[in-house]
């Protein structure tokens, strides 16, 4: 199964569609009313950390999660303030992006990577950020996938199953998010 | 709590259907004066819903409920707010499947209610207005639009139902009403500003702030209705008349409806306040504005996510995107987005997925609503709530924009609009004023006037 953790988000459920047509069983449950061990007791396929409101620090249970043993060997998959809890745990500098980009579109250009297996390029994606991670000295245990003026757009730790997007897969703006997710799926399963 | 399966029924034996002669040109000349009334335009569907008296009604306020039998009264206190989801569903089931299959049952829900579950960080008064109401009517009377036969239908044991004219119509139906405006527009400005603020914090992608508006003094409401029905047919307008409240609505939105085991919500975000001078071209580059699209398409991923709680995976689809409708006073972007019903999600559950409506909060919902909450100094009441009806296997429901709330000599109203980051103040400003236009156009019509401190005002109204 796959769980989202919902950090009050008004999108957790596009991505509850999107993954349960993909992989059947989904689960969302607030930040605030989730605990580690149940986390744990679902042995998630999968744990997606949704986007959602205000800044990294106010995720929950999220931060202790990442911080937790269990998370390190756990495929997890971060979006928006997702990924900016993941660049807190890192210690990335989550800051003021130089624009405010609100139900707006980018072109991607990635390198190859698994994960955008026959994604038409460049792959049109939605965003919804006022805040962001710049692109800049990444450190050597995370490989930067795709980036757009100099911010993370997408991330993969090179130390644990996890992958962070700072744009949306389960907009309707981003017309291959379904094939992006599937892809993801495989490839985090795989890992 | 309140055990709905023990409501009496809509009819004990029998119900009978006759058809009618109703004259919408003089339809408000002929509604009896008996409450409840609620009067329900439904062009969507091409039909009028006419509500006439209770068997029962319900009034459930923060603290109590008022539920009326006949004419015997029962309050029974409340100790925390009523779970309405829980109301709704059990109305559907414990009560609704019990009726004749044509039965339908009205219903208000006020914006308030759609904290539901959820705690706010605000406190400020309770509005004097229930968050709730329902009523099972004695007389359930449909017309199609455009047609001059109506059906009733009723229970045997009732007298059958006539239409005759029992009043006049005045045309200075708010003759020394005064209008005031609740702040200024510096202050209106000025909180536009901290929504600004919260948006570039990562607080909100879009807040839909309103302002209030209040006419003081006497208003001939079934007149009001006569002459702001005719002005402006609109596609989820409503009068309702209780003991408690009245309520005129001119609302353009569908909140949302479900026909079998489709759902259906039409979504309206982006507003041009029509001018004189105007062209295609206007049109087009409002279609196609960055600022426009950007308020809109955010809104369209709010509503696909909250079908998307009660719709079955897969089956939420955008099937009408960027329409422009076109009122008296302005333009509008619309959408239509459409799912599957999940087979054991009940009225109260799908209701309440989308309650309230996303283009009258913004988004991400619950963190826009602390905003709005902290904003807005007064309560919405059934400002942005949602007036519709309820049948077995289908219901339909607005959202209460372009709406005049009632009490005794007091009537309120608000007028709003979704921010952005790309929201020019000034232009927000003028847009609330441009869908204020219908509703204080026909006040000034009925004889009503500004304040002295607000004359200034008129002029965006002449």
């Amino acid at each position: 199964m796959i769980l989202i953790i919902d950090h009050f988000d008004s999108f957790s459920h596009n991505l509850y569609q999107a993954l349960a047509s993909l992989h059947g069983q989904v689960v969302v449950r607030r930040c605030n009313e989730i605990s580690l061990s149940e986390i744990e007791a679902y042995q998630p396929d999968l744990v997606v950390l949704s986007p959602g409101p205000r800044g990294p620090e106010h995720t929950g249970i999220t931060l202790d999660y990442l911080n937790s043993k269990f998370s390190k060997g756990q495929a997890t998959l971060g979006i928006c303030l997702g990924l900016q809890a993941m660049g807190l745990h890192w210690g990335l500098n989550v800051e003021f992006a130089d624009e405010v980009v609100h139900g707006k579109t980018c072109q991607l250009r990635p390198d190859p990577h698994p994960i955008f297996d026959s994604l038409k390029v460049p792959i049109q994606v939605a965003r919804y950020h006022s805040l962001c991670i710049k692109s800049v000295a990444i450190p050597k245990h995370l490989k930067l996938l795709a980036e757009h003026n100099s911010m993370i757009m997408a991330i993969e730790s090179l130390q644990q199953p996890w992958i962070g997007l700072q744009f949306h897969p389960e907009s309707f703006l981003t017309p291959e998010g379904l094939s992006l997710l599937k892809n993801i799926l495989n490839y985090l399963h795989d890992r | 709590m309140i055990d709905v399966s023990k409501l009496p029924d809509f009819a004990s034996g029998e119900v009978s259907t006759f058809n009618i002669d109703i004259n919408f040109e003089n339809l408000a000349q002929c509604l009896p004066e008996s409450h409840p009334l609620v009067w329900l335009e439904s062009h969507q569907n091409g039909q009028r819903l006419l509500f006439v008296d209770a068997i029962w009604s319900i009034e459930v306020y923060v603290d109590c409920i008022k539920l009326t039998l006949g004419s015997d009264l029962t309050f029974i206190a409340l100790e925390e707010r009523l779970d309405y989801k829980k109301v709704l569903n059990s109305l559907e089931r414990d009560w609704l499947t019990r009726q004749p299959p044509e039965f339908k049952m009205p219903w208000i829900l006020s914006y308030e209610a759609g904290w539901n579950g959820e705690s706010r960080r605000q406190t400020k008064e309770d509005s004097p207005l229930p968050e709730f109401w329902c009523c099972c009517p004695k007389i359930l009377i449909t017309q199609k639009i455009g047609e001059l036969q109506a059906t009733v239908l009723q229970a045997k044991q009732w007298p059958d139902f006539k239409l005759t004219p029992c009043r006049a119509i005045h045309a200075s139906y708010a003759k020394e009403v005064v209008l005031i405006a609740e702040e200024s527009k510096q202050d209106y400005l000025n909180k536009i500003n901290q929504v600004k603020q919260h948006i570039r914090q990562g607080d909100s992608f879009q807040v839909n702030l309103s302002q209030g508006f209040q006419a003081l003094g006497h208003i001939d409401l079934y007149s009001w209705a006569h002459y702001a029905f005719k002005q402006q047919a609109s596609s989820f307008g409503a009068l309702v008349r209780t003991e408690a409240f009245s309520l005129l609505s001119l609302s353009p939105e569908r909140l949302l409806a479900r026909k079998g085991e489709n759902l259906i919500t039409r979504p309206i975000a982006g507003t041009l306040p029509k001018n004189a001078q105007e062209t295609q071209q206007h049109l087009n580059d409002f279609k196609s504005h960055p600022k426009e699209l950007a308020e809109h398409n955010m809104l369209i991923d709010l509503e696909r996510n909250d079908l998307g709680k009660i719709c079955k995976p897969g089956s939420v689809v955008v099937d009408e995107y960027l329409s422009i409708e076109t009122l008296p006073h302005v333009h509008h972007l619309v959408s239509q987005v459409i799912g599957k019903k999940e087979p054991d999600a009940k009225f109260g559950d799908v209701i309440f997925a989308l309650f309230p409506g996303g283009t009258i909060t913004g988004c991400p919902k619950l963190e826009t609503m602390h905003i709005i909450d902290k904003l807005e100094k007064k309560w919405r009441s059934f400002y942005t709530g949602s007036l519709g009806y309820l049948g077995q296997g289908h219901f339909d429901s607005n959202i209460l924009i372009r709406t005049a709330i009632n009490i005794d000599a007091q009537t309120y109203m608000r007028f709003g609009g979704g921010l952005v980051w790309d929201s020019d103040p000034e232009k927000e400003y003028l847009e609330t004023l441009a869908k204020a236009k219908g509703l204080i156009h026909s006040l000034l019509d009925g004889g009503a006037d500004f304040d002295s401190d607000h004359r200034s005002l008129r002029q965006f109204f002449t």
